[in-house]
């Protein structure tokens, strides 16, 4: 997510110092995330073992499916160092997904439900990690 | 899902078991949203059909590329009969603009992350439950 993108979205900032825990798998959460600044590592825990999908950077958004299909969290994500965001409430995602389109709002669902899919098939499929979760920098 | 409010104009395209939706390499020139039906999206990599997602009522077809402006990197057909609500590139492009920047950039960071996925589950030989079959 570009800065012109969060533009007059008066987003709060928040910063998580190195090793805390932005989302945990299996919560529901309500907020989303912007990183602006540090490294964030996302793994997921399949029956017990930590398989590390990736590392997202500034731009990426950790968070933002579980605001769209309210399901809950498929992987966990941690500071690797001090990490600055925009939070992005539940509350903010809804209101905007209201205003929007039924074809966008389709659009949203299906990217998640995609990303979702895919990132079950590729978590112990000894693809990972690679390219996957870095999001636009 | 019901479509109402959304589209002034309906332009309803109705597909057949086996035809494209969509083709690896055409340039987008519009989008599909699936009312009836299922499509398989897949990718043709040598003389192998690697199937890297299913399509079913309510789902979108052909967003990304028109999303970020690129060409289509993937082909769907239908796996039934399959009726969907055609998005002009125009259209889409009107819809996108009175869409708010928060909502353009989470569609850019999704369609980022299907992208880099789809790479992925490609060169593992496509999804575990729908396994490459040769091209016909």
């Amino acid at each position: 997510m570009s800065t012109d993108e969060l533009r007059s979205s008066g987003l709060d900032r928040r910063q998580f110092e190195p090793g805390t825990v932005i989302l945990k798998e299996g919560d529901h959460g309500d907020e989303a995330y912007v990183i602006e600044s540090g490294r964030v590592e996302v793994y997921c825990s399949p029956g017990g073992s930590k398989v590390v999908i990736g590392k997202l950077g500034p731009g990426s958004v950790p968070g933002e499916m579980a605001m769209i299909d309210s399901a809950p969290r498929m992987a966990t994500a941690v500071a690797i160092d001090k990490v600055t965001a925009r939070v992005i409430p539940r509350a903010v995602i809804e209101r905007e997904l209201r205003k929007s389109d039924v074809f966008v709002r389709a659009m949203l669902v299906t990217l998640v439900q995609n990303v979702r899919l895919l990132s079950a098939q590729t978590v112990g499929s000894g693809a990972g990690p690679a390219k996957p979760w870095q999001g636009p920098s | 899902m019901t479509i109402d409010g959304g589209f002034k104009l309906l332009d309803r395209r109705v597909f057949f078991k086996g035809d494209l939706l969509l083709k690896e390499g055409e340039e987008a020139l519009r989008a599909y949203l699936i009312e009836q039906g299922s499509a398989e999206v897949f990718r043709t990599v040598g003389d192998k059909r690697i199937v890297i997602g299913k399509r079913g009522k309510g789902n979108v077809l052909g967003e990304m590329a028109l999303i970020d402006d690129s060409k289509r990197i993937a082909s769907a057909v239908a796996l039934e009969k399959t009726i969907c609500v055609v998005i002009a590139r125009a259209e889409f492009e009107r819809m996108i603009i009175r869409t708010s920047p928060l909502m353009r950039g989470l569609l850019r960071v999704l369609v980022t992350n299907v992208r880099s996925l789809d790479e992925l589950v490609t060169s593992v030989g496509g999804l575990r439950d729908g396994a490459a079959t040769p091209d016909p």
